[in-house]
């Protein structure tokens, strides 16, 4: 009987609309995409707005998804179904209301030296003449000032070349982007020939990408950066406090590890975290990603054993930062992570 | 008939299963509908309805206006369950400075947004099976608090 009304349930459960119907793009959109782009594709990122989606092809949208962009914090989304790919992409399609372009495979043929030429004189100003981009973070990016409404995007991005169409690329370059910096082209005088050069010229960056990995590969594959002091408990603290003056750094009151998480007379006191910081250099990284408070990478953690070693624990910021998918939070990273070791090396002596 | 508490596991198990958001996200960010001030008490007692305690909250935001952001509101909410962070820091000292978990809040206009690190992403750092499922519920944890957040807050912010 038991058994019975839970098949029932069960198969009420299949045949009930939420259960068994085609992915809902509006609920995989808003825990997917909302985040950054918000309910209505503004937020943080390009905008997802009706005149652009009137340019670019359910391709584009979908292929996005799938390849995100490196380095320039939109993830990818490997591990969604095509079904729920294809419901998000027909979700922020239904907000114009209107079906999306649809542009042929085929390369166009160009000229990729007189593009270079062409590009120099019209996009390098803002796409930077290589490319990569203008400033600071990528499309609209949090709430900070910008020199642009919607900074312009690295369209040297291996996401945006893989996902982008030629014939799909020369359409923006004419008809530009609506209610951004990007203008129309065509407006501006330029004939069919010289978007075929241009978009020649803008596939061939595709050939230039570098691979990410490689400075993965490098980096110690250790989350924290672990060291043997030759020194007690108190000394080793001390040092480390001087060292972090030493380097201009200013230190905030020490903390226990645990404080905060129990009455006071419980707490572990052999374990000290050593909290330092220089607001310019913290803050250089914070405009570019605003995320960082996750890792507050600023630490070093003093133990002493039970055996009465004492040892020096910090994050391994270099790590970390590859985390976020932000190529401009790497090299900050890499400074500090360079300060980081100096700091505990002196602290070592 | 008791049938109502198993349709009810049926049900989340299926509801589980179709609903699993992306994964593989090393940042987990979400957008709260509500403001700064409002995602800050509901953020502290869904952490706290979780079975974490508020260890304390870091303001990192002066100066941050003189760097062009429109805000000077951002937070970050160190929380954790003593014998969790004793035990985990005493058997994995490497694991100290991910302790205790961070989020930081940050106002967006009237809004907020969340972010924490996935403690999967870290988890894949350490070779420990012990520590995988350590991350895997620290994981669904943050993903339920953060859920919450997006819901636009907890049972107790509601009661405001
Ligand atoms: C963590 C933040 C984040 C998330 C989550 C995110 N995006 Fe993005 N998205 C961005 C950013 C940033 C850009 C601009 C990247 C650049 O500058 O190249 C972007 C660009 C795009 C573009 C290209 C727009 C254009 O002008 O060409 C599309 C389409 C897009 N996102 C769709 C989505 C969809 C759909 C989802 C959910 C499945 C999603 N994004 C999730 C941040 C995000
Ligand atoms: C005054 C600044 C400015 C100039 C000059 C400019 N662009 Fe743009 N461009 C932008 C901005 C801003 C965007 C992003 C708009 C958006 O997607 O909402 C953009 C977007 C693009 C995109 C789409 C990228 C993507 O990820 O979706 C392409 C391609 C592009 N520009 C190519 C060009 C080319 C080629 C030229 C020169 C012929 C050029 N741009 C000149 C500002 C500029």
């Amino acid at each position: 009987m038991k058994i019975r009304s839970v098949a029932i349930a069960l198969i009420a459960l299949a045949c009930s609309p939420q259960a068994s119907a085609a992915p809902d793009g509006a609920a995989l959109y808003e825990s997917n995409c909302a985040a950054c782009h918000q309910v209505n594709g503004g937020g943080i990122g390009l905008p997802l707005s009706a005149s652009k989606l009137a340019t670019v092809s359910d391709n584009y949208i979908k292929s996005t998804i799938r390849h995100g962009r490196i380095g320039r914090i939109m993830p990818a989304f490997p591990e969604l179904s095509s079904a729920q790919v294809d419901a998000i992409t027909a979700y922020i399609r239904s907000w114009s209301g209107v079906a999306g372009p649809q542009y042929p495979d085929t390369p166009l043929p160009g000229d990729r030296r007189r593009g270079g030429s062409l590009f120099k004189i019209y996009c390098s100003s803002c796409h930077s003449s290589d490319g990569s981009g203008e400033g600071l973070g990528t499309g609209v990016t949090y709430s900070r000032g910008r020199s642009f409404a919607v900074m312009p995007p690295a369209i040297t991005n291996p996401g945006f070349l893989a996902s982008a169409s030629d014939h799909m690329i020369k359409r923006v370059i004419m008809l530009g982007r609506p209610g951004t910096a990007m203008k129309s082209f065509l407006d501006v005088g330029l004939r069919d020939n010289d978007f075929n050069d241009l978009v020649s010229y803008i596939r061939s960056f595709e050939a230039k990408q570098r691979i990410p990995s490689a400075a993965a590969e490098e980096t110690e594959k250790s989350p924290a950066l672990m060291f043997d002091s030759p020194n007690d408990f108190a000394t080793t603290i001390a040092s480390i406090k001087s060292a972090i003056e030493g380097k201009n750094f200013r230190y905030l009151p020490d903390r226990h590890l645990e404080k905060g998480l129990t009455e006071s007379g419980q707490v572990n006191r052999r374990q000290m975290t050593i909290r330092y910081c220089n607001f310019q250099q913290l803050y250089k990284m914070m405009r570019v990603e605003p995320r960082l408070g996750v890792g507050l990478p600023c630490r070093i953690t003093v133990i002493e054993n039970d055996d009465g070693t004492v040892q020096l624990i910090a994050m391994n910021m270099r790590l970390i930062a590859q985390l976020f998918n932000n190529d401009q939070l790497l090299e900050f990273a890499e400074e500090l992570h360079e300060i980081q070791l100096d700091i505990i090396d002196e602290a070592l002596l | 008939m008791n049938t109502k508490p198993l349709i009810k596991l049926w049900l989340m198990l299926a509801l589980s299963l179709t609903s699993l958001p992306g994964i593989a996200q090393n940042i987990l960010t979400v957008r709260s509908a509500q403001n700064f001030e409002r995602s800050m008490t509901s953020l502290q007692s869904s952490i706290e309805t979780h079975g974490y305690k508020v260890a304390h909250v870091q303001r990192c935001d002066s100066g941050l206006t003189g760097l062009g952001y429109e805000t000077d509101r951002y937070r970050v909410v160190f929380f954790g369950k003593h014998e969790e962070v004793r035990r985990l820091s005493a058997d994995f000292p490497e694991l100290i400075p991910f302790l205790p978990l961070k989020i930081a809040v940050f106002a967006e206009g009237e809004q907020t947004i969340i972010s924490s690190i996935n403690p999967t992403s870290l988890g894949e750092f350490y070779a420990d099976d012990r520590l995988r499922i350590q991350f895997k519920r620290w994981e669904n944890d943050l993903r339920s608090i953060l859920s919450d957040m997006q819901q636009g807050g907890s049972a107790a912010a509601g009661e405001e």
